[in-house]
């Protein structure tokens, strides 16, 4: 994985080339990719200097007048050579007052647009860099200075129209590359603009007007209704309603009170409150997403270096060969010789080249971003697109995040007290969604005090401890039939009927044993995700080899696998897991491991593309390489598509590049090419790449659902907000309170 | 250039055709001109600006004019063995006879004016929003005449079915002055509704309105027949020029294979200054 970070274009956003071991850069400056970022930015920005956004404008303007009055006469000239039958007096001075003034309006364009060219050259040299504007400002400048001789000689050719082509094409194509480039790269500029930027900061019971950069954890800050949040924080007074679909893609609000957290970026809709920071500004959740984004965006993939090394060598090459075509048609004329090696210079076009990969990776990438699906770098992307496999983790993935216990079966001889104290403080040690699902039911209750010491959990199978009991330190186990060791214990008979029960269907059990006597046995549902089957369908459609690794036992995955229609492994823990994303590397070639992110860790990081599901605000919690912020499966399939389509349009790219320019220069070489055409096919190719790339924006063919709002509880976003649902099946023994944990 | 009657006796008829500009081009263009004459402090002063404008836009017009006309002249000079100034008045025909039934009315044009006109699809236009903005400071009049008029300029490249029709017929004229000059005619008919849009004046009452440019879209109509029947005279000409030369469209025989020679002529020194340049 290479993540060399690189300066980004103030501008486009796209890493500066050149810029990773410049030091000598100056920090403060803005810092551009390319002259036509530096002119785009200068035009389009809104700046506090609008005089000067306004005169560049109007120095482009100006130009085009200019140059049109140029071609105009030359045209006219080119008429009268062609059908000018008289060649009377009146004619050949006409010819000569055209020639004048055409010198006299190309005059004003090499100022105007020519200097900014000859200004980026002069930084490129500064930093030891050839760039393709030295190449074309040297061969305009020739081709003005040659034909200004010819005027006033009052014989040979001139070449007015082509400077004045060349310099105006120039400035437009780059200028729309430029343009291109930051359409690309919109989706991170949209969500920075989403926060505000000042907010209201209470100091002293005083509102004050406070830019958002100044507010540090603490600070209490009030937001008003239909405001975004700035960062971070608690609910410090009043209530509210917030929409996280930045984070969720779930458009349905969720209600927070005071001592709540809220996240920066998401939406304020109708309380008036008070929010104290738990994060300053540029820290916490969404300046996380945004820093995942910025990274990802100056990460070099495979096909970015290719392309890398290639423009690295590409202007000097083509210097040469503009040289070279110059010497070879010396004998024509130094004119004419000189205007073959400027259209050598002009097609010859590295952007294409440049821009073939960055732009097309950095459209998916922001497409990605704007359905909730984050790419760490543009290598994840590249990766995707190669994947084979696909191995699923079934709990927290292809089912919602919140299983919960439909009922405990208790052994009739123990004390249903301490069954209770036991569970509590066992289940209150481990993040595993059976745990957390346990303690909901049973915390409350803890009436029997019955220290607990030294507890372990193991990944994947359970927690243990010892148990002061009687006086006696005794070994206490919760967890799997397995971590318990089921078989050799005493097993009262309900809960052995209760077991066979379970086993026979899809329930998950927990099973609570000491002294080798099981007594109590916790059932626990899960229910699919309502987009799970799609998903799964969908993906196999893509000709991907797929299968969901459980913990869950044989019996039971086979129903799960029933339901699912795909093959499901069960009994794994995690290192079974990671063995099971290893054998599918072996066997099937790149593989992505989907899971929560939890207790499959290690299948992740075994796998080449990780990816996992629900991270909402926490992005940077794990270092996976694609994390859906929302809870959406059907996103997978989606991303993997995208990716493709994405590797498709970079080779498109590619191969365009690479034949436009070598087809190109070929042409030119041969000295049948009008400079100001090769200037216009330079634009073309650029173009081409550009609206290439940008047909990655559009989401309509490329598959995947939205997220349906339905009316089961599809998912819970975070684990802030975890609403125990209770319209579930009345046969439970033990109530499940509702409530917010 | 001989046939320069022809095209003189059409530009009244091009310029008639001009003023159904505002009907057409009032969707795209008639926003422009309302922001032009934006913040200007007297009704004169919006007047002269629309009229900076408008000229910015007609230089545009004219340019693009004469580049097609000399287009169709390179190109029937260096195709002498068929007729392509003929195939050129019928494409120009056709599309003005297009733009005609479209404006009159006969074809119901689909609108999508929702999804066609989203703000961002048009982003690229924001420089020439930028160049009408009144500036901040108080900027000196010439300067502002300036930008107005670079915007007019701006302007003319907007793409226009109407605009395109009648490049196509100076390219048919195959003559830079001749194409200059339709666009020209041209570019003055669509002046007098768009300055007055633009002043947010209403000259006449919405059915005068209405009933002038149905008379302006027959216009188009009327002028894109005549074309197409030159096109085909101009082919049938040619044809029959094989065995006996004679001038397609004036009464001087003697002049067209003395052109056509000239044309032959010119080929030469052409093709060897285009592979110098």
């Amino acid at each position: 994985m290479t993540t060399d970070a690189a300066i980004a274009c103030d501008y486009c956003g796209l890493p500066v080339p050149g810029a990773i071991d410049a030091v000598a850069l100056p920090e403060d400056e803005p810092q551009f990719c390319c002259f036509g970022c530096r002119f785009a930015d200068a035009i389009m920005r809104e700046r506090d200097d609008e005089t000067t956004s306004r005169w560049t404008l109007t120095r482009l303007g100006l130009s085009i007048f200019f140059a049109m009055n140029v071609m105009v006469f030359t045209m006219a000239r080119w008429s009268n050579d062609v059908y000018g039958a008289d060649s009377g007096e009146f004619s050949t001075s006409l010819h000569a007052l055209f020639r004048y003034l055409c010198l006299l309006f190309t005059l004003p364009v090499i100022g105007m647009l020519g200097a900014p060219l000859l200004n980026h050259a002069w930084q490129g040299l500064k930093q030891r860099q050839l760039t393709s504007e030295l190449l074309i400002v040297a061969g305009v400048l020739a081709a003005f200075v040659f034909s200004t001789v010819s005027v006033f000689r009052g014989v040979g050719h001139t070449y007015f129209e082509v400077a004045c082509m060349v310099l105006v094409l120039v400035t437009l194509g780059r200028w729309f590359e430029a343009t291109g480039r930051m359409k690309a790269t919109a989706a991170l500029d949209k969500l920075q603009q989403l926060l505000p930027d000042f907010v209201a900061r209470i100091q002293n019971d005083k509102e004050q007007n406070t830019p958002i950069g100044e507010i540090v954890a603490n600070d209490h800050i009030r937001i008003r209704a239909g405001e975004r949040f700035p960062v971070d924080g608690i609910v410090y007074r009043g209530r509210t309603t917030v929409d996280q679909q930045v984070f969720t893609g779930e458009s349905v609000p969720i209600e927070r009170v005071t001592g709540d957290a809220v996240l920066a970026g998401t939406v304020n809709l109708d309380g008036d409150i008070v929010v104290q920071a738990t994060a300053a500004s540029g820290a916490g959740s969404f300046a996380g997403l945004l820093s995942v984004l910025r990274e990802a965006r100056t990460s070099r993939g495979r096909y970015q270096r290719i392309a890398d090394r290639v423009a690295q060598w590409f202007v000097p090459a083509v210097a040469v060969v503009a040289i070279a075509v110059f010497a070879l048609h010396f004998e024509r004329g130094t004119l004419p010789a000189l205007m073959s090696s400027l259209s050598v210079v002009l097609i010859a076009c590295p952007c294409a080249l440049g821009l073939a990969t960055p732009l097309a990776v950095w459209t998916a990438l922001s497409n990605a971003a704007n359905h909730q699906v984050l790419f760490r770098n543009g290598e994840a992307l590249e990766r995707l697109a190669d994947t084979r496999a696909v191995r699923f983790d079934k709990t927290g993935t292809l089912t919602d995040g919140s299983p919960h216990v439909s009922r405990i079966v208790c052994d009739p001889t123990t004390d249903s007290a301490l069954i209770n104290s036991v569970a509590a403080q066992l289940s209150d040690s481990s993040n595993h969604v059976f745990s957390q699902a346990i303690h909901r039911v049973v915390n409350s209750k803890s009436t029997v005090d019955s220290p607990i010491t030294g507890i372990r959990g193991i990944a994947g199978r359970g927690v243990e401890a010892l148990l002061s009991l009687d006086g006696e330190q005794i070994s206490v186990r919760m967890g799997s039939a397995d971590f318990v060791e089921v078989e050799t214990c005493q097993i009262p008979d309900n809960i052995r009927e209760s077991r066979h029960i379970a086993d026979a269907g899809k329930a998950a059990v927990v099973f609570l044993a000491w002294n080798n006597r099981i007594h109590a046995l916790f059932l626990i549902d899960e229910q699919l995700r309502p987009e799970s089957k799609s998903a799964i369908s969908k993906c196999r459609s893509l000709e991907l080899d797929i299968a969901v690794l459980t913990g869950d036992n044989h019996q039971r995955a086979a129903r799960w696998a029933e339901e699912l229609g795909v093959e499901i492994t069960g009994g794994m823990s995690p290192a079974d897991k990671m063995k099971q994303v290893q054998a599918a590397r072996q066997n099937f070639g790149t593989t992505a491991m989907v899971g929560d992110g939890i207790n499959d860790a290690p299948a992740l990081a075994a796998s080449d593309v990780g990816i996992t599901l629900g991270c909402g605000a926490d992005v940077t919690r794990d270092s996976a390489d694609v994390c859906i912020l929302s809870d959406n499966l059907t996103r997978i399939p989606w991303s993997i598509e995208l990716a493709r389509k994405t590797r498709r349009i970079v080779r498109q790219n590619l191969a365009w590049a690479f034949s436009y320019n070598t087809i190109g220069i070929a042409l030119a070489a041969t000295g049948v090419l009008n400079p100001a055409i090769a200037a216009g096919l330079m634009l073309a190719s650029s173009v081409i790449v550009i609206i290439n790339s940008l047909r990655l924006n559009g989401d309509a063919d490329v598959g995947g659902a939205p997220p349906t709002t339905s009316t089961e509880p599809t998912s819970v976003p975070s684990e802030m907000d975890l609403l125990v649902d209770d319209a579930q099946p009345t046969d439970r023994a033990v109530p499940v309170s509702g409530g917010v944990e | 250039m001989e046939s320069g009657v022809l095209e003189a006796a059409q530009l009244p008829l091009v310029f008639l055709g001009g003023l159904l500009g505002s009907s057409h081009c009032i969707g795209m263009c008639g926003g422009f001109a309302m922001a032009v004459g934006f913040g200007s402090k007297s009704l004169g002063a919006n007047v002269t600006r629309q009229l900076t404008w408008s000229v910015g836009r007609i230089f545009t017009y004219a340019f693009g004019g004469a580049m097609c006309g000399f287009l169709g002249a390179r190109l029937s000079g260096r195709f002498s063995f068929a007729s392509i100034q003929g195939f050129l008045a019928i494409a120009a025909g056709v599309l003005l006879v297009v733009q005609g039934l479209l404006s009159a009315g006969v074809f119901k044009r689909k609108l999508k004016i929702g999804k066609k006109c989203s703000v961002g699809k048009f982003s690229w236009l924001l420089p020439i929003g930028r160049l009408m903005k009144p500036s901040q400071d108080e900027a000196s009049t010439s300067a502002r005449t300036a930008e107005t008029f670079l915007a007019g300029v701006m302007t003319g490249f907007l793409p226009c079915g109407l605009v395109y029709a009648y490049l196509a017929l100076a390219a048919a004229s195959a003559s830079l002055w001749w194409g200059l000059a339709t666009m020209i005619a041209f570019g003055f008919g669509t002046v007098p509704i768009m300055v007055a849009t633009g002043a947010g004046v209403s000259l006449m009452s919405l059915p005068a309105r209405t009933r002038l440019f149905k008379v302006a879209a027959w216009c188009v109509l009327i002028t894109g027949v005549l074309t197409i029947g030159r096109g085909v005279a101009a082919i049938d000409v040619k044809q029959e020029q094989q065995e006996q030369p004679a001038c397609p469209l004036c009464d001087e025989p003697p002049e067209v294979p003395d052109l056509q020679l000239k044309a032959a002529r010119a080929q030469t020194p052409t093709s060897t200054r285009g592979t110098q340049r």
